[in-house]
């Protein structure tokens, strides 16, 4: 096989990123992005970027420490470097407070997020509601920026990107090999995953550029979590709730919980409000599937389901995906070498 | 009672406002005046950064380490009222770099969350193998100083643009009726009203820029050269201000290119991702250096007048980090002047 034709479907922070990983360890393939929506209008442009790790229960821990530490190590480095800014990563110091003692007090990421202690007394009376708390520093993507310089750097390798509504992957098989599935929340109709669910997340943007700490409540609920040039206030998780349209009450009701937290929110200026569906399941799909119809085969990676840990993990399952493409590959090669006997 | 403040950067304001927050109930007749040569945006205050941290040491002044720990006690106070934003009051962490181990500092346990650097942090800054993190404050003059301009305005504070040459012109009888205490916050150029060789300029030179994706404060530390000569990186709410200039005895409040490039080199070796900031101004002030503050009391005659004047300066590079300590302790020493004033007042017969 020549240069096989690979196909991401999907442009948000998974995607994109995918095809990065796919082209860098597969220099002879031909990469192409096809999505119906691009930044600034995917559901990665809501989120807040931040590497906080959510827990999936469905993965083994030690898997998704793996993809949080591979990711962490990539951005920290660029983030570290002449690019920060363009690629809008950088480093954030904060606190995660809790109004009751968790049971968990040493998450799995701990180690890897730099400098995570217990708050002391004096950090915890900022919050006379909580009674524990942790500090630590960690990263955060500020999308669109990151989303637009990974687009930036696909076009530099070749990659191709077109606007265009994938409604079954089978229209795909004529034109490409291997088709990657990024879909998120899109998969649920794409691929018919009925283990794929919304988790609704309304968010404030806000103009606040004193606020340089995340605060976190570790019911993970309420937010504040300073961008380059906005604060991403938060927020909900709304289970199996589809509406894109933001709703006056909950803007009031993040407003006032955040305020509550940081009292110097009440002076924040440019209130926009966003709404995101978090692509969720019980354990991220990242897995190979052959799809076939009268005879055809079609090689398919799956990486869809993150949740509301995509930007967290996006750098170690994009390789893993990377790898499966590749393992899609050598199976085709195979395959088509045993045709020609 | 007349009081003549003398000067209108941090010192000046906000010992004017302390004093008159604490005694103005007690002296009814209580008028007090500002005088100076230079108001916000063009003080000394208005070129710092902000940043409340002390020097690494304080050379024995445990004075100064308690009048520190008052300012942030003080200031953390107000951080969750409405009035910070308006202040320019916020808390910030960041880092302070050392090429090695080096003692704790006196204000560990003042700042929150003080802790050495794990050594992945330390990997973040090649060339620097020892550190510390911690959260502390931030207060803006280009804020702060309107801000205790308003609040000592509503009080009824007057204040004259004006440069006062000697103690006697406010306290003689230039004036229809002497001042009667004179309250000395002249920062660098107090040795024009009163010869102080103690007391040198300590000229900094700044670089503001845009870098809104800098969130910490990172301070580097080099024992040979000296405290604020190794490059520092201090983000504000609009601006990221870069420095490490620190030269004694030199009065230039030019911008010096050769300390543009020093600035400029050692922070973007610092912080890469500093090349791609954008330069928004260049200032260089002087630091009003001294051994110790000067904070206490003198009784300065010239003829048949006297008038007591409470001096209130040289606070180096840590008038911020400093400035609420000693208002209160400038605020104590009016206290002590005014039962004076009262005890010589002559008695009701009974």
């Amino acid at each position: 096989m020549a240069a096989p034709k690979v196909a991401v479907v999907g442009a948000g922070v998974i995607g994109l990123s995918t095809a990065l990983c796919i082209a860098e360890t597969c220099p002879s393939c031909s990469v192409t992005v096809l999505s119906d929506q691009f930044s600034p209008n995917t559901t990665s442009d809501v989120a807040a970027g931040m590497l906080i790790p959510h827990t999936y229960p469905g993965t083994p821990i030690h898997t998704q420490k793996q993809w949080f530490k591979e990711t962490f190590t990539y951005l920290f480095a660029i983030s570290n470097s002449a690019e920060a800014s363009e690629a809008g990563i950088h480093l954030i110091s904060g606190w995660q407070v809790f109004k009751n003692t968790p049971k968990e007090e040493l998450p799995f990421w701990s180690d890897v997020v730099l400098g995570f202690r217990p708050m002391s007394e004096a950090e915890l009376q900022k919050f006379p509601q909580h009674r524990f708390g942790q500090a630590f520093t960690t990263l955060k993507c500020d999308c669109p920026p990151y989303l637009l310089w990974l687009e930036k750097r696909l076009k530099a390798t070749g990659v191709q990107m077109y606007t265009r509504k994938v409604a079954d992957l089978w229209e795909l098989h004529s034109e490409y090999n291997i088709i990657v599935n990024c879909a998120g929340i899109g998969a649920h109709q794409l691929v018919g995953d009925e283990k794929l669910f919304p988790v609704r997340g309304q968010v404030l943007k806000v103009h606040a550029p004193w606020v340089k700490n995340f605060i976190r409540d570790g019911d993970g609920l309420t937010y504040i979590y300073p961008g380059i040039h906005r604060v991403t206030l938060g927020g909900t998780r709304e289970r199996e709730s589809w509406s894109l349209s933001p709703d006056p009450g909950t803007t009031k009701d993040i407003f006032d919980r955040c305020c509550s937290l940081e009292p110097s929110l009440r002076g924040a200026q440019d209130i926009e409000v966003k709404v995101g569906l978090r692509p969720s399941r019980q354990c991220v799909r990242l897995q190979k599937e052959v799809l076939s119809q009268g005879g055809v085969k079609l090689p398919v990676v799956h990486n869809y389901g993150h949740g509301s840990g995509g930007f967290s993990v996006h750098r170690g399952t994009a390789k893993e995906a990377a790898r499966l493409v590749g393992e899609c590959i050598a199976a085709l090669q195979g395959s088509s070498s045993r045709a020609k006997l | 009672m007349r009081v003549a403040i003398i000067g209108a950067g941090v010192i000046g304001l906000s010992t004017a406002l302390c004093i008159h927050e604490q005694y103005h109930s007690l002296v009814p007749s209580l008028e007090m005046e500002v005088y100076a040569d230079r108001y916000t945006p063009h003080t000394t205050s208005d070129g710092a950064a902000g940043l409340w941290q002390p020097y690494l040491s304080d050379h024995g002044n445990l004075q100064e380490t308690l009048w520190n720990k008052e300012t942030f006690d003080y200031l953390l106070g107000h951080l969750g009222s409405p009035a910070a934003k308006e202040m320019g009051l916020f808390l910030i962490s960041g880092y302070n770099l050392f090429t090695q181990p080096v003692p704790d500092p006196s204000w560990k346990n003042i700042v929150l969350g003080f802790r050495n650097l794990t050594p992945k942090e330390l990997e973040l800054f090649p060339g620097y193998s020892y550190g510390w993190f911690n959260t502390a404050l931030m207060l803006e003059c280009r804020s702060y100083l309107p801000w205790l301009t308003n609040r000592l305005t509503q009080r009824g504070v007057k204040f004259f643009h004006k440069k006062v040459e000697s103690f006697q012109e406010v306290s003689g009888d230039m004036f229809a009726r002497g001042v009667d205490v004179v309250i000395n916050c002249t920062g660098v150029r107090a040795g024009e009203l009163q010869p102080d060789p103690e007391l040198q300029p300590g000229r900094g030179q700044i670089i503001k820029v845009l870098a809104p994706w800098v969130k910490h404060f990172i301070i580097t530390h080099d024992v040979k050269s000296g405290i604020y000569n190794s490059p520092y990186v201090i983000p504000g709410s609009e601006f990221t201000v870069l420095g490490g200039i620190y030269q004694h005895g030199n009065w230039s409040e030019e911008n010096s290119a050769q300390d543009h490039k020093t600035i400029w080199d050692n922070c973007c070796r610092l912080l890469p991702s500093l090349q791609k900031a954008k330069i928004v101004q260049e200032w260089s002030g002087l630091r009003p250096a001294r051994p110790c503050v000067r904070l206490e009391r003198e009784t300065v005659r010239q003829g048949h007048f006297q008038a007591e004047v409470i001096h209130n300066y040289g606070h180096g590079g840590f008038g911020i980090t400093i400035h609420w300590g000693c208002a209160m302790a400038a605020a104590r020493l009016f206290g002590s002047i005014l039962q004076e004033k009262l005890a010589s007042l002559p008695q009701p017969r009974l």
